[in-house]
C-alpha cells in the first residue's frame, strides 16, 4: 500500500512538475493546442543523413531572385513546408505552413490560396521532399500554378531575403506557438 | 563497516539510471514545443493530448531521476521509470513497426529513432527492475539502504 501511495505521488508530482517547467522554458508547448504529427511526411527526418532523395515531382521552380522581388511585391503566396518548430523560429513573411500530410484546418488555407495566381513552395533543402509533397497536394486540390522555390529556406536566409518568425496566422488548428505574433528576424539571423 | 559489493553494484546502477533520467529531461526543458512536436511525431497520442502528455513526461522524468540519484522512494521510483521505459520501447516499437520515419525524442537532440534505441531503453528497464527488485543498494558504508528508505 506505502509502494502504491508512493507511485502515485511521483506519477503526480512529476506531473504538476512537468506543467510547472513547461511553464518556466523558453519555449513552452502551449498545453491547450492540438499538436499534430508531421512524422508520415518525413519532416521529421529532415536533414538526416540516411534519409533518401525522394522522385522528382515535375513541379516547374521559381528562381530565388524573382521569388524575392514577388515576395516585396506580395504578388505570389508562400507556403513553408517544413516543421512547425522550424516554421515558428523563421519563415518568408506572410508564408503559410503546410506540410505534406495536411492538417484539419486545411480547407481554409486553400481557400486563402486560391487568391493567388501563384503559390511558391519551399523547405529546408537537403532531399527532405517536402515542398514536393505539399506541391503535390496543391496540385491535386486543383491550384494551378504551384511552384517551387528553387534554392532552400537556408538558401533565402544566406542572401537576407525578407523574414519573420512566429506563428502561423492563417493555421487555425495548428501546434502550440501558433498564436505568437509574427516579428521581424534580423536579430535572429544566424 | 564491510560493504557488500551487490549492494554498491545496485547504487551504481540507481545512480546511472536516474541520472540519465534527469539529463534526459534537462535537455527537454528549453525547447518543450519541439518535445511535444517530436511526441506527437509517434502518433499514439491524441494530438489534443499531446503537449499536457509530453510535460508530463518530463515532469516524471525529472522527479524519479532525482529521487533515484538522491536515493529517496528508491523502490516506487524505480517502479516508475519501468513503467516509463515499458512505454517509450511501446511506443519506439510501434513506430519503428510502422515504418514512421521520426527523431526519438530521448535526449533533446536530434537522434533518430532506431531499433538500438529500443535496446537502450531495454537496458535501462532492466537496470530498473533490478532496483525495484533488489532495492537501490548503498556506496558508503555508513550511509543507510535507500531502498529502506522507500
Amino acid at each position: 500500500m506505502k509502494l502504491l501511495i508512493q507511485l502515485a505521488a511521483i506519477v503526480l508530482g512529476g506531473g504538476a512538475l512537468g506543467v510547472l517547467a513547461n511553464g518556466l522554458s523558453a519555449r513552452p508547448a502551449h498545453l491547450v493546442k492540438a499538436v499534430y504529427p508531421t512524422s508520415d511526411s518525413g519532416t521529421a527526418v529532415c536533414g538526416a543523413a540516411h534519409f533518401e532523395l525522394p522522385e522528382v515531382h515535375g513541379h516547374p521552380k521559381m528562381p530565388q531572385k524573382q521569388a524575392l522581388a514577388a515576395c516585396e511585391d506580395c504578388t505570389v503566396a508562400f507556403v513553408d513546408a517544413r516543421g512547425a518548430a522550424d516554421f515558428a523560429r523563421g519563415h518568408i513573411p506572410g508564408a503559410i505552413h503546410l506540410v505534406p500530410s495536411g492538417h484539419p484546418g486545411e480547407a481554409s488555407v486553400l481557400q486563402r490560396l486560391r487568391g493567388f495566381k501563384t503559390v511558391v513552395i519551399y523547405d529546408s533543402g537537403g532531399g527532405c521532399g517536402l515542398a514536393e509533397g505539399v506541391a503535390d497536394r496543391l496540385s491535386a486540390a486543383g491550384l494551378s500554378d504551384v511552384r517551387l522555390l528553387d534554392g532552400s529556406w537556408t538558401d533565402w536566409m544566406a542572401v537576407d531575403g525578407p523574414a519573420q518568425s512566429g506563428a502561423c496566422q492563417s493555421c487555425p488548428l495548428e501546434g502550440p506557438g501558433h498564436d505568437e505574433q509574427a516579428k521581424p528576424m534580423s536579430e535572429a539571423r544566424p | 563497516m564491510k560493504l557488500d559489493p551487490k549492494s554498491v553494484a545496485l547504487a551504481v546502477v540507481r545512480v546511472a539510471l536516474g541520472a540519465t533520467f534527469a539529463y534526459a529531461a534537462a535537455t527537454k526543458l528549453p525547447d518543450m514545443q519541439q518535445f511535444a512536436e517530436e511526441t506527437a511525431n509517434y502518433r499514439v497520442v491524441p494530438a489534443q493530448l499531446v503537449p499536457l502528455f509530453s510535460s508530463v513526461v518530463v515532469g516524471i522524468e525529472i522527479l524519479a531521476g532525482a529521487l533515484l540519484v538522491l536515493g529517496v522512494m528508491v523502490r516506487a521510483a524505480a517502479g516508475v521509470t519501468g513503467g516509463l521505459l515499458v512505454v517509450f520501447i511501446a511506443a519506439l516499437t510501434q513506430a519503428l513497426s510502422r515504418g514512421i520515419d521520426l527523431r526519438c525524442g530521448c535526449f533533446g537532440g536530434a537522434e533518430m529513432a532506431s531499433w538500438g534505441t529500443v535496446g537502450r531503453d531495454a537496458v535501462m528497464l532492466v537496470a530498473a527492475i533490478l532496483v525495484f527488485r533488489f532495492g537501490g543498494g548503498r556506496v558508503l558504508p555508513w550511509s543507510s539502504e535507500p531502498s529502506s528508505a522507500g
